[in-house]
């Protein structure tokens, strides 16, 4: 009870935060905060950074520029691969509802500067992660169906002429759709692949095959690079490196994890974080790849600057 | 009206669906917690019960009751390697990339062998749940298990709260639905890891899991039944730990039958000692279980099935006492060549046997020599031959009729059987280095024992010893087992240096066994003396502590006929004779004939032009029997080639020769070390090279005997013997010496030696040809120094 008036009065009070610890270019985003955050990432201008909580109910917001945070929303499953527009004005995520123990999902749009939702899809059985595109329309998949909203979100089918290359799971395989056709991969056979991104020139795939290992490859699923052991992949914004947590666990605890960056062109691994206590994953690229951002597994978040450490100018 | 009956069951099992709940358009991840057969699998030696094998079959089993009625499911895995042990990251990452509506990860659980409870785990705090619909899922299953597991408790747990922290269980944290992990029953309590082996047992642990999902999802329950039990011999306690007061005290049957009547279900047991029994998928009635067990009694029991339920039928078997013993199953069964000269004969009974009787009522012929052991409640007798079986043999295996049940209750006739030995019972030591009697080893040698097939490396303990000449055992390392053209090749060395110009002796024990377990029988003794130590070193002209101008022999033109993926020179840090590293050629010919390795110096050595000098370089040999040479340039830039010598040696050994044995004349300028294809050699090798080096001093004096400075007397080797055994002592000054034998009486029996010593060590043999078996003590007096020793002659 007492923490939940404090988590309340929190909420309410928006504080800002004028004593954030830096040592050797690492800030504790979340040392005055009560309860725990994870999955953090960046604003398409580096300015912000946005995360959620462990179980992706709700999304904060950090401005780096003046130190305040805010909690955008605290919708259930808010946090789980929500995007926002390129010009970092609206976000757009997923609520999820459960009817009879089945789940619904809503598709959310929130204005940043109004605060205003708008529901775009309502209690959907199928309903998945939306996608930005490059055009600043946003893509979505229901019901197997891959649909687009413009950015009046007005909604229309993907295959209506969408000029654009963009990629999603479907039954643990990976879809890629370009311009309005879908090719569907499995580069390593059957089994799950889990988190596929394209590259920024959209020439390169990276995906996890569950169990197997972290893979590049071009549009055609042909294998150009084993990165070996590396989950929770994430291009950097040049491509020519792939951030990464390796962590390790006994089949019920996690027992540890770094985050590590691995050199596309010729695999170098370069260790980002090694501390005893602390077990650090999910992280994120700045949009200029000079600082990431990551969580514990305690639930604090961290803005680590790698400029010296991968010799990034 | 008995036959109306059975009509009216039959229209309701035809006519009745097998499942009335629909699942269609549920979406469910399921994950068989860990995966493979590593160490973090959870093993339970004392069963052979693995969880990830358990959790999967568990898991696979609740996916097949499920698809049929329209579930989606989403397996995280369908097989056991190690590979299949995801993280538990990309788990819930796969959960959630598939939108499913719940998830749950299948466990057991364990803690100290004696609890056996249900428990259930969801996200967060026991009265906080982060997703209350994960913790009224885990009441249902927790209930759900409890009851078709028969454990001991049930409870329903917030991670957070069991765990202590809120990081809680890496399977949950991340989830974007319910989720929950069960720990159906305990793996480490014995009596149910037993259970854990039973595939049925797991499978209804599936339907507790099937079950709890109805509920969850408010569909309709099932209209069928379960019938489940174990059966039980009550004259027989477990000896492991089990819950007092309960029946896991008693053992469970193997090899139970279990007829389910009307239907006439048949259900046939495993051999895991659970005696565990199940039918689903059974229409509501009354129904009749019939339970068969060879030896024991049939018996029978009416029970009444209820829908959605499961009817549990525990019995106790009782032995059939009176029934007179017989062999229900028998090996070796006799297939052409394919028995081998040591295989076991191994005879299963139907009852409990006495001991004494059978073994006695046991032969052979013709005759064998072995050892008996009994198991499986005295009902299986085993009999291992020592030394092996008669090669190419037929041998006739009886069981008179003179064999007892523990009730004395004998078989009603002769039982016997025949077999045909393979053509081998003997494994063969080939080759070895050093042979027997072998003089001038290396002090640092490389033993080589070539055998006739591939060697059981568990039979090398303790049947492969060094000893020295006073008979203590010496440490060996770097012990490598291989398989080399199909033999059996055992390499090692010292774990030391061994003393020079000293006698050693390796000892092979007549277990040492090849992987189909034959033996090689009869001990083998190789003794051996070390090489003399007398030079004293000179000036160091490579020490090869890098490479410095040495090139790889693929650099050089005159290399031919080799493998260039593998012939290399580098500079081995793990074998070197002084400092802390070593040149080293490695090297592979790839034809019968002409192989040339030339490892080729740039700058080339200068190692002078004295023709007195004395020069030397330490090579560790391969046994290959390749030949080795020193390539040198001199005046007038004239090529010479010393051959060194053929590599019939292993261990470092210092390769001496005069400069003028160096054609030609001036300065002798070191450019190569080849090494040339013998065609009777080997084609693969790899030698070592250190201190090349000029001006060596000879001595002439045996430094081991002036390292003698006290008295020793050795303890005699064989001992115990028969008749001969060897005794060696050391004398430190020049005296007159008997070494003596006495019994325990004080009575003189034997006089060994009588005579002046000078300085050295010394050997005298003892024969007791004409003593009888005793405890005997011999003497060493040396002027006023005296000790004694006693030995032990066996007859």
């Amino acid at each position: 009870m007492k923490t939940f008036f404090l988590l309340t009065l929190f909420f309410f009070s928006i504080p800002t935060f004028s004593q954030v610890q830096r040592t050797d270019g690492l800030i504790e985003i979340t040392k005055n905060l009560t309860g725990e955050f994870a999955y953090p990432k960046f604003s398409n201008d580096g300015n912000k950074i946005f995360f959620s909580t462990p179980n992706f109910k709700g999304i904060y917001q950090f401005d780096l520029v003046t130190n305040k945070l805010d909690r955008l929303t605290y919708d259930d499953g808010a946090g789980y691969e929500f995007i926002l527009s390129n010009d970092n004005g609206t976000i757009f995520f997923r609520n999820n509802r459960f009817i009879n123990n089945l789940k619904f999902s809503s598709l959310i749009s929130l204005n940043l500067k109004t605060r205003k939702k708008n529901v775009i899809e309502s209690d959907k059985r199928e309903l998945y992660p939306p996608i930005l595109l490059k055009n600043g329309n946003i893509a979505y998949v229901l019901e197997s169906k891959v649909f687009t909203l413009d950015r009046n979100l007005k909604k229309r089918l993907a295959k209506d002429g969408t000029q654009d290359v963009f990629v999603f799971l479907r039954d643990s395989k990976i879809v890629l759709l370009i311009n309005g056709v879908e090719r569907l991969l499995t580069p390593n056979g059957e089994g799950h692949y889990i988190w596929p991104s394209l590259s920024s020139d959209k020439t390169q795939l990276l995906f996890t095959h569950a169990g197997v290992g972290t893979f590049i490859t071009d549009l055609n699923g042909k294998i150009i690079s084993n990165l070996g052991y590396a989950n929770y992949p994430r291009w950097s914004p040049d491509g020519n490196w792939v951030l990464y947590m390796n962590d390790k666990d006994d089949g019920k605890h996690l027992l540890s994890s770094d985050i590590w960056a691995i050199s596309v062109a010729d695999k170098r691994r370069i260790q980002l974080t090694d501390t005893k206590d602390q077990i650090e994953m999910f992280a994120d690229w700045s949009p200029d790849g000079k600082k990431i951002v990551y969580n514990t597994n305690d639930g604090k978040i961290f803005l680590l600057n790698i400029e010296n450490m991968l010799g990034v100018k | 009206m008995k036959k109306n009956y059975l009509i009216l069951c039959l229209v309701l099992i035809i006519t009745f669906p097998i499942y009335s709940q629909n699942f269609t358009g549920i979406r469910i991840c399921i994950n068989p917690g860990h995966g493979g057969n590593d160490a973090n699998d959870r093993f339970i030696a004392a069963t052979g019960y693995w969880e990830s094998e358990g959790n999967l079959v568990k898991g696979l089993a609740l996916r097949d009751l499920l698809v049929p009625l329209g579930a989606t499911i989403v397996m995280t895995r369908t097989l056991n390697r190690t590979e299949d042990d995801l993280p538990l990251s990309q788990i819930v990452s796969i959960a959630n990339a598939n939108n499913v509506d719940f998830m749950h990860s299948i466990h057991s659980n364990a803690f100290n062998g004696i609890a056996n409870y249900t428990l259930l785990l969801f996200r967060g705090h026991d009265n906080t749940p982060e997703q209350p619909r994960a913790k009224e899922m885990g009441a249902i299953m927790a209930s759900e298990m409890f009851i078709t597991n028969r454990t001991t408790g049930q409870h329903n747990r917030g991670d957070f709260t069991f765990y202590g922290n809120t990081s809680g269980l890496g399977v949950l944290r991340g989830l974007t639905m319910p989720g929950t992990l069960s720990e159906g029953s305990f793996h480490d309590y014995i009596p149910e890891s037993f259970r854990l082996r039973n595939t049925v047992y797991l499978e209804n642990e599936a339907w507790a899991m099937f079950r709890s999902f109805v509920r969850f999802f408010n569909l309709t329950p099932s209209t069928l039944g379960i019938v489940a039990g174990v059966l039980r011999d009550p004259s027989k306690l477990v000896t492991y730990y089990s819950t007092p007061s309960t029946n896991d005290r008693f053992l469970p049957l193997n090899n139970i039958q279990v007829t389910l009547n009307p239907g006439n279900r048949v259900y046939n047991g495993d051999t895991f000692t659970n005696g565990f029994f199940m039918f689903d998928s059974i229409t509501p009635g009354n129904y009749r279980l019939i339970f068969q067990r060879d030896a024991y009694l049939t018996d029978s029991v009416n029970v009444t099935v209820t829908a959605n339920q499961i009817t549990f039928a525990d019995r106790f078997l009782l032995f059939d006492t009176t029934a007179a013993p017989t062999i229900i199953d028998f090996s070796p069964v006799h297939r052409p060549d394919s028995v081998k000269t040591v295989s076991r004969i191994v005879l299963r009974f139907s009852l409990p046997m006495r001991r004494a009787e059978t073994q006695a009522a046991f032969s052979t012929s013709p005759p064998s020599q072995g050892t008996f052991v009994w198991s499986g409640e005295d009902q299986i007798l085993t009999y291992t031959p020592f030394p092996p079986y008669e090669r190419a043999t037929q041998y006739t295996v009886t069981l008179s009729s003179q064999a007892k049940s523990i009730w004395n209750i004998s078989p009603a006739q002769n039982f016997s059987f025949s077999f045909i030995t393979k053509n081998r019972n003997r494994i063969l030591l080939e080759r070895s280095f050093p042979l027997a009697n072998a003089r001038d080893i290396s002090t640092t040698v490389q033993f080589k024992l070539t055998f006739d097939a591939p060697i059981f490396q568990g039979s090398l303990a303790g049947n492969v010893n060094l000893f020295d000449a006073s008979g203590t055992r010496i440490s060996v390392k770097n012990v490598r087992n291989l398989v080399e053209s199909g033999k059996g090749v055992l390499y090692f060395e010292p774990f030391t240096s061994l003393l020079n110009n000293s006698n050693y002796r390796l000892a092979l024990g007549g277990r040492i066994t090849d992987i189909d377990s034959i033996p090689m029988v009869d001990s083998v003794s190789i003794p051996f003396t070390t090489e003399r130590n007398d030079y004293i070193a000179g000036n160091i002209l490579d020490n090869f502590e890098d490479v410095r101008n040495w090139t790889q022999p693929n650099q050089n033109a005159t290399t031919t006929g080799v493998d260039t993926n593998i012939t290399k020179f580098d500079i081995a840090l793990d074998r070197y004779f002084s400092g802390s590293a070593s040149g080293r050629i490695t090297y592979q010919f790839t034809q019968a004939n002409n192989g040339i390795v030339r490892v080729f110096n740039s700058a080339g050595i200068n190692t002078g032009s004295n023709d007195a000098s004395l020069i030397g370089i330490r090579v560790f040999g391969d046994l290959s029997n390749n030949l080795l040479e020193l390539w040198y340039t001199h005046s007038g830039n004239q090529n010479a080639i010393l051959f060194l010598d053929t590599l019939n040696w292993s261990g470092w050994k210092l390769k001496r020769f005069s400069l003028n044995q160096i054609p030609g004349s001036g300065n002798r300028i070191l450019n190569s070390i080849v090494i040339r294809q013998n065609p009777n050699g080997a084609r693969t090798g790899s030698i070592n090279l250190d201190d090349y080096q000029n001006n060596i001093s000879v001595s002439i004096k045996d430094e081991n005997v002036t390292e003698i400075s006290s008295f020793y007397l050795s303890q005699n080797y064989p001992n115990p013997f028969n008749p001969t055994t060897v005794i060696n002592y050391h004398i430190p000054v020049a005296s007159f010496v008997t070494l003596k034998i006495y019994d325990v009486l004080g009575n003189e029996v034997a006089t060994l030696v009588n005579e002046h010593h000078t300085i050295g060590k010394y050997t005298s043999i003892f024969s007791a040809n004409k003593l009888a078996s005793g405890v005997y003590i011999y003497r060493l007096q040396a002027g006023e120094f005296s000790l004694s020793r006693k030995l032990l002659l066996m007859k």
